[in-house]
């Protein structure tokens, strides 16, 4: 059973501070609106401004007390009255007209407003901060507790941990990524109980590079360099000559896609697709490989002469990768080019799918024909299967001649 | 015993934080606005002077309508000026009794400074003793006053 722990949130945070920096917060609070108060009295200022000139050049002359100093006034009156002196600043001057006056000052008025609206969007943030630290003051004063329980894993992987607070969420997080590796090993073994019983219903002809490319940045998260060790089990000891096939694969979202196909898987071998519902395009691709085989012998050494070309460039694969899939196998002509950087560290990218162009065309006719899951080219390509006597040598063999692959340790 | 010491130092120390040094603030802001007072009228009676002494009758001056934006103002007849002379009110004055006038105000002025000063010097005079005070109490040397 999952096991709990109780955490008071007093002992997260201290009252106390949570109400000092609360009241730091209002100090700080107060002081903006003070400023705040100031920039609108400046506006106001500048708006009456902006009237008193637009009204003075209405009159030649304009009796006033001229001031004196501080504290003394000659009367006199406004002379030139359109002409306006205005200080730009660093002890320049301009003189203006009243209209070139006015926009000046309305230019003025708009800094000043964007000035104001800034701090207040600032005092804004800063009360949701004080309240926020309030809340946390109350929180620990009143004793609430953070309860946090383990994330025991189901079969069904959707088991989620129970917590009462948000700060388990990162607990969640990990939990999740543990559970998936958890799943994905169990899906592994089961792969390799398909792919025995595959083999022993093989004819010798049959060669088969298996791979699985993990481009699928929704995969990556979910396997590591343990889970390729796990794989190396999968891959197809039996190298005779590479043959590429043209895969189609569809698009995968981590659960959903791959549990179609291995319902697919499934539905072929006439095996009920393997518990956790995750399939990895190893296996299926073996499958439609021995399918694909089986029904179109003739098409094989064509394939395999476009086989060693070079293999589509990583872009491509996105594309297609980011169709969604429904029903079509059309999806994806699954060129998956291994990527040089993630080789070392991507549980799939032993795999290189090849797929060149013509071989394409002909495997998606066949593709819409056929009911398999995958239409695909696949050459496997793992240096870290590294020992395994299997397809790494034919491949390699098969695969030299492609420019691109970098990652061939043979 | 050193308890009770500690105890009266630091109610001395707070007596001289929290009412001498305050007083001492507001006594020095009130003498420096006074200052400011004598310095316009001084040099009001300076330029009113200047005026005399080059028979100005008419001037031309810039007049700030606020943020630093000026116009241009006459003064055809310079002979007569208002001056404040407190609470609101403005008096037309000639040059000459302008100038009496300003000199009598200055003289009133320089008595504020003058109570001004006497009261900062009353004030800095209890902090220091105050200071001598938690001094002995700490047994510390008395400095030197000669």
């Amino acid at each position: 059973m999952a096991k709990r722990t109780v955490t008071p949130m007093a002992s997260m945070f201290s009252v106390e501070e949570a109400q000092r920096a609360a009241q730091k917060m209002q100090e700080l609070i107060s002081e903006e609106e003070k400023r705040l108060q100031q920039l609108k009295d400046f506006i106001a200022d500048n708006a009456s401004l902006i009237n008193l000139v637009r009204q003075l050049p209405d009159e030649l002359h304009h009796d006033i007390m001229v001031p004196f100093g501080k504290a003394a006034f000659f009367p006199g009156r406004f002379i030139h009255t359109n002409e306006f002196l205005v200080l730009l600043g660093e002890g320049y001057h301009a003189e203006r007209t009243a209209k070139q006056t006015i926009e000046i000052l309305k230019r003025r008025g708009k800094a000043l407003e964007s000035n104001y609206n800034a701090l207040k969007a600032e005092v804004l943030n800063h009360k949701c901060e004080a309240s926020k630290f309030d809340d946390m003051a109350a929180e620990a004063a009143e004793g609430l507790v953070e309860i946090t329980e383990e994330y025991v894993e189901e079969n069904s992987a959707e088991a989620a941990s129970v917590s009462d607070t948000p700060g388990l969420s990162e607990a969640n997080n990990m939990k999740v990524v543990a559970d998936s590796d958890d799943e994905f090993s169990r899906i592994m073994s089961r792969m390799d109980e398909l792919e025995r019983e595959e083999l022993a219903a093989e004819s010798n002809d049959e060669c088969f590079d298996g791979e699985e490319i993990g481009n699928d940045s929704n995969y990556q998260h979910s396997l590591d360099a343990k889970t390729l060790e796990g794989m190396q089990p999968l891959q197809w000891p039996r190298e005779k000559n590479a043959i590429t096939k043209a895969f189609s694969r569809k698009h995968y979202e981590a659960e959903g896609v791959t549990h179609q196909l291995a319902m697919q898987l499934g539905a072929l071998k006439g095996h009920p697709p393997p518990k956790g519902a995750t399939l990895l395009g190893k296996g299926v691709g073996h499958n439609a490989a021995e399918l694909n085989y089986k029904e179109k012998a003739l098409q094989l050494p064509e394939v395999k002469e476009g086989g060693c070309s070079v293999p589509r460039p990583k872009k491509e694969i996105g594309v297609p990768a980011s169709k969604s899939e429904t029903g079509s196998l059309e999806a994806f002509t699954g060129s998956t080019v291994e990527r040089a950087s993630n080789v070392g560290t991507n549980a799939f990218t032993a795999s290189i799918v090849e797929h060149p162009p013509n071989v394409g065309t002909n495997v998606r006719e066949r593709a819409t024909s056929s009911s398999q899951a995958f239409t695909g080219s696949i050459v496997e390509h793992s240096h870290n299967l590294g020992t395994d006597g299997r397809v790494e040598a034919t491949s390699s063999s098969q695969c030299q001649k492609i420019p691109k692959k970098k990652k061939q340790k043979n | 015993m050193d308890s009770k010491i500690h105890e009266k130092v630091k109610q001395y120390e707070g007596f001289i934080d929290g009412r001498l040094k305050p007083d001492l603030v507001k006594a020095i802001a009130e003498r420096d606005k006074v200052f400011e007072q004598q310095k316009i009228f001084s040099d009001l009676r300076k330029n009113i002077q200047n005026l005399e002494k080059h028979s100005v009758t008419s001037l031309t001056t810039l007049v700030n309508l606020g943020s630093e934006v000026y116009m241009q103002a006459e003064v055809p007849d310079t002979r007569t000026i208002f001056v404040d002379i407190g609470l609101g009110f403005h008096v037309e004055f000639t040059w000459s009794e302008a100038i009496n006038y300003i000199k009598l105000r200055e003289e009133k002025l320089a008595r504020q400074i003058e109570e001004y000063t006497q009261l900062i010097a009353s004030v800095k005079a209890h902090i220091k003793m105050v200071c001598e005070g938690i001094r002995e109490l700490l047994h510390l040397q008395a400095e030197p006053s000669y």
